[in-house]
């Protein structure tokens, strides 16, 4: 009777984790009666106001830069893309989501806010405190404020149009990191045709390749970087319904994107224009780096918690192991464990495709919000299959 | 938030929380993200337009155009980007030049060039025919060769567009070109034309 009690204890805490966590909610973009739908459309349509004039005018003159600036932003973006997907271990963010973040990062948040509001800014320090002070110092007090914000912001209208997908710190790290590269790769669009009219529009290709050497090597410490941590402040400093409201904790990471940009674009003033610029960049990608794995170490342990509740059911009905569970609701540590110590004469292969099954079987159970649907019956039916199958 | 679902597009807001057909709970989000678009595009961009320039070039003093080149500017002319060549910077590259009198607007942009001055000119002008095809840009005067009092040499051209007349000029250094631009009303443009002249002129290398 007491495994009875038990059993239905572990669904009520499925189910609850499920609703709680938004795992498996489905995102839709065009919402007509959300707000931040019209406002999102409001900055997509107003920076592409200047984004296509801009390059359109420009085309037939650096026809090479853009075509350069389009294929080195677009391998840039691959490899940032595939890293965020290997990184999304818990509960994969909606195509269409990363979409929306991308483009609003790319197209919104730069040109529409960023854009403006820097020149502004840098125009106002040369104004107050003279050519000689804004030319070391403009860029560091300006760009962490004026892009954190805009970037930010379009953050904030994605948790406004998907409320129920966005709920975890993971989460605001994830959607958070499409929005940093969105305005990342379009920044360097930007970048590379700049760089091919400061050369008068000669060695158009060079020009943008040096420019995309230059911001894939300080990439790490970039914009995604920034926006990662910046988010997931913010939902720390919020509160959702699955990340009880913790101020402190999320006022530091977004102080804490502020300060890296902020040393970062200021690293030769700090330095004095001496080599010492390479110290200071190298200090601040190792605190980034750091600050990074500290916001995911936090993040992940709610995670943890959710997936956890998921599957736990599936232990009691023996579709998985109790070790297995571990390493789909644990570190890499516990995922190491469960492959040295699989049981049945399982092959190291095979339990890896078995541990990848059952993150389907997670992945189906929250589609389905906790109920034995046939994905889920297909899924649990694939780990069984791939325990006899050797 | 937290209690705010997705709706689809056919869900009805639940009275409570309808505001002109909109769901008002999700205001605080877009009206946040309302007031950060307007503060960045619209409110500091028409403070810095509300605050002067308030510095301007006095005598003795000489603009960085480049490490290597000078500029001696015209007493008076409003400096809104430029350094000095007592000022100091971490930077290496000192910022383009960029001065302004009574709506003339006069600029120094550097870049790499490896051809000859006559040759650049021929590459800003298609450059500026383009891209201000719309201001109805075309040039008044064939190149004409002028050369500094150091003795570098460049060459010129003067050009109209629908409000504005102005001169670009090209130079170029060891691989390092200069583009020289001074636009303005034509009102007023002639009433500096020896300004202008002056200062092309008195582009040097540094220390010369």
């Amino acid at each position: 009777m007491s495994t009875l009690v038990s059993a239905e204890e572990e669904t009520a805490r499925r189910a609850d984790a499920i609703a709680t966590s938004g795992w498996g909610a489905p995102f839709r973009f065009v919402q007509p009666r959300n707000a931040c739908f019209w406002v999102y459309l409001l900055l997509v349509v107003t920076g592409l106001g200047y984004l296509v004039p801009t390059f359109v005018s420009t085309a037939g003159l650096y026809a090479e830069a853009n075509a350069a600036a389009i294929i080195t932003s677009a391998a840039f973006a691959a490899v940032f893309l595939y890293f965020l997907h290997r990184m999304d271990r818990w509960e994969k963010t909606p195509g269409l989501l990363a979409l929306a973040a991308f483009i609003i990062g790319g197209i919104g948040s730069t040109y529409a806010i960023a854009l403006p509001g820097n020149a502004a800014m840098m125009s106002l320090y040369a104004k107050t405190f003279g050519q000689a002070w804004a030319q070391d110092w403009k860029a560091g007090l300006t760009a962490p404020f004026v892009e954190e914000s805009a970037k930010g912001v379009a953050f904030l209208l994605l948790m406004g149009l998907a409320p129920v997908v966005i709920r975890t710190v993971y989460d605001g790290l994830i959607v958070g990191a499409y929005v940093g590269l969105g305005f990342q790769v379009f920044e360097d669009a930007l970048y590379g045709q700049n760089s091919a009219a400061a050369h008068f529009g000669a060695d158009q290709a060079q020009s943008v390749l040096s420019t995309f050497a230059l911001r894939a090597i300080t990439g790490i410490t970039s914009h995604a970087l920034y926006t990662a941590l910046f988010a997931a402040g913010l939902i720390y400093v919020i509160g959702t319904a699955a990340q009880p409201r913790r101020s402190g904790r999320g006022l530091l990471l977004m102080l804490a994107a502020l300060v890296i940009h902020g040393v970062w674009d200021s690293a030769a003033a700090l330095s004095g224009g001496t080599a010492a610029v390479f110290l200071i960049m190298i200090a601040t990608s190792v605190f980034a780096i750091a600050i990074l794995v500290v916001a995911i170490r936090l993040g992940g342990g709610r995670e943890r918690e959710f997936m956890h509740a998921v599957l736990a059911p599936e232990v009691t009905t023996a579709t998985i192991t109790g070790t297995e569970l571990a390493a789909l609701a644990g570190n890499r540590r516990d995922r190491r464990a469960a492959l040295r110590t699989r049981t049945g004469g399982l092959s190291r292969r095979k339990e890896k495709h078995i541990l990848k099954a059952i993150g389907d079987l997670a992945d189906d159970l929250c589609a389905s919000g906790g109920t034995d649907t046939r994905d889920v019956e297909h899924s649990r039916a694939e780990i069984a299959r791939l325990r006899t199958h050797r | 938030m937290s209690t705010l679902s997705e709706p689809g597009p056919r869900h009805r807001v639940p009275v409570e929380h309808r505001v002109l057909g909109l769901d008002r709970r999700t205001f605080p989000f877009a009206i946040t993200a309302l007031v950060v678009y307007l503060l960045w595009a619209y409110l500091v961009p028409a403070i810095d337009d509300a605050v002067p320039w308030t510095d301007e070039t006095r005598p003795g003093d000489v603009l960085q155009v480049t490490p290597d080149l000078t500029l001696v500017p015209s007493v008076g002319w409003g400096v809104q980007s430029g350094l000095r060549t007592t000022d100091r910077t971490a930077g290496a590259a000192p910022p383009p030049v960029l001065l302004t009198k009574d709506g003339v607007l006069f600029r120094i942009e550097p870049g790499q060039w490896n051809g000859s001055a006559a040759e650049l000119l021929a590459q800003i002008t298609t450059i500026t025919t383009t891209t201000a095809a719309a201001e109805g840009f075309h040039v008044t005067s064939g190149a004409n060769t002028f050369v500094t009092r150091d003795g570098l040499t460049g060459v010129l051209e003067t050009y109209a567009a629908e409000r504005t007349e102005g001169v670009i000029a090209a130079l170029v250094l060891e691989g390092q070109g200069l583009q020289i631009q001074a636009v303005g009303p034509p009102a007023q443009l002639p009433g500096y034309a020896s300004s202008i002249e002056d200062m092309i002129g008195s582009i040097a290398r540094s220390g010369s």
